[in-house]
């Protein structure tokens, strides 16, 4: 009965410490980051509209997300007759006339973000006091990851934190295409 | 009888430590599977494809991407991973593969369709399999060939190369030090359990 108590355990043991090291072993590989990454050729840079001096941020972080969301043709279109700054307030209104599939949230709502992120979806939120828009493209524990269009080649890792503070500060408005995000990298 | 009650809770506790570092390295993480069907549009078969797996009730649970060649998110994410056109890939929440096929080997019926998804998805779920597939895939030294061999074509490409140096996603360990020292520990403790065991039942003969 000992001997038999004994196997078993060992077993188990034996089992238990297999089953972990794989596990650990798979973990060293971690999954692409960021989990929303168009390819560059994708990224629109932000343009300047008419007389008007600030950018179109808005609109071209929309304009990444619908292309990583494989709608080429609506984000075309809203490159070519879009543009100038935006404010939060009635943005919504705007993309429901172009026809933009979407969801919006105002409620400075961290979970809709992480929803949006972990969907693949990304969000274009509006940072910096509200004078800025940038695409949300990854969430983790410790930092966020953003897609600038003032700078698209590379992604700014900023601490989640410092993140999420300036995003309420700015009135924590974010807005979700809602298409056909791409797969993860195999 | 109290020293063996003293091995007892101390193997109970090195089969908790184990235990635990297990429950603290699970992640709550969706469980949503993807299935991509990529394929050139103008192609029968994956119109044909597409048709089945959209009028299915599979579709409604899980993500479903429709990949057309020659976009930029094929050339850049699908080309240089499938093995033809039309392809058909099942991928868990983490990107690994559990099913592909690729042209004529694909299912030639909705039905047929339908079933070796399904079949694939079940078997896919089980855990041990999914680590074990996800060893496999990273483990293979054919795999590890192939990556190789891929480099040099990736470092042509100068702007992908501005995206590898992206800021530093979080960190990994490079190697598993705590659970390696964790289940040195339960082997130690073990070993130290036997020893004294084996002392008590020499000390009673």
């Amino acid at each position: 009965m000992k001997k038999t108590l004994a196997f078993v355990a060992c077993a188990c043991l034996v089992f238990m410490s297999l089953d972990w090291a794989v596990n650990s072993y798979a973990k060293l590989y971690p999954p692409e980051v960021p989990i929303v990454n168009p390819p560059l050729a994708l990224r629109p840079r932000n343009w300047s509209q008419g007389r008007q001096e600030n950018g179109s941020c808005m609109w071209a972080s929309t304009i990444a997300l619908l292309r990583w969301q494989e709608q080429y043709t609506l984000a075309n279109r809203l490159r070519q007759t879009r543009g100038g700054g935006e404010v939060p307030s009635g943005f919504s209104a705007r993309l429901a006339a172009a026809g933009v599939r979407h969801q919006v949230e105002s409620d400075g709502s961290v979970e809709f973000l992480e929803w949006a992120c972990r969907e693949r979806y990304g969000a274009v939120v509006v940072i910096h006091g509200g004078a800025h828009a940038v695409c949300l493209v990854h969430m983790s524990a410790e930092a966020v990851y953003l897609l600038d269009t003032n700078s698209p080649k590379k992604y700014k890792r900023i601490p989640r934190q410092v993140f999420l503070r300036d995003w309420k500060k700015s009135g924590g408005w974010a807005f979700v295409p809602l298409y056909n995000p791409a797969s993860p990298l195999p | 009888m109290r020293r063996r009650c003293g091995v007892m809770i101390l193997a109970a506790l090195a089969l908790g430590v184990i235990m635990c570092g297990a429950c603290q390295s699970a992640e709550p993480e969706d469980t949503r599977l993807h299935i991509s069907i990529v394929g050139e549009k103008s192609d029968v078969q994956f119109q044909q494809l597409t048709a089945w797996f959209e009028n299915s009730e599979l579709a409604r649970q899980v993500r479903y991407h429709k990949i057309k060649a020659g976009t930029a998110i094929y050339r850049e994410r699908y080309a240089p991973n499938i093995n033809g056109l039309p392809t058909v890939r099942v991928q868990q929440p983490d990107g690994v593969v559990i099913y592909e096929a690729a042209a004529e080997y694909l299912p030639g019926s909705a039905q047929a369709l339908d079933r070796t998804l399904r079949r694939s998805i079940l078997a896919g779920q089980l855990p041990w399999r999914q680590r074990f597939q996800q060893f496999r895939q990273r483990c293979c030294p054919l795999n590890q060939q192939q990556q190789q061999e891929q480099e040099p074509e990736e470092e042509l490409e100068e702007e992908l190369e501005e995206l590898v140096a992206v800021p530093a996603p979080p960190q990994v360990p490079l190697f598993p030090w705590r659970e390696v020292l964790m289940i040195l520990g339960a082997g130690l403790a073990g070993l130290v359990g036997g020893a004294v065991w084996q002392a008590v039942e020499m000390y009673q003969e």
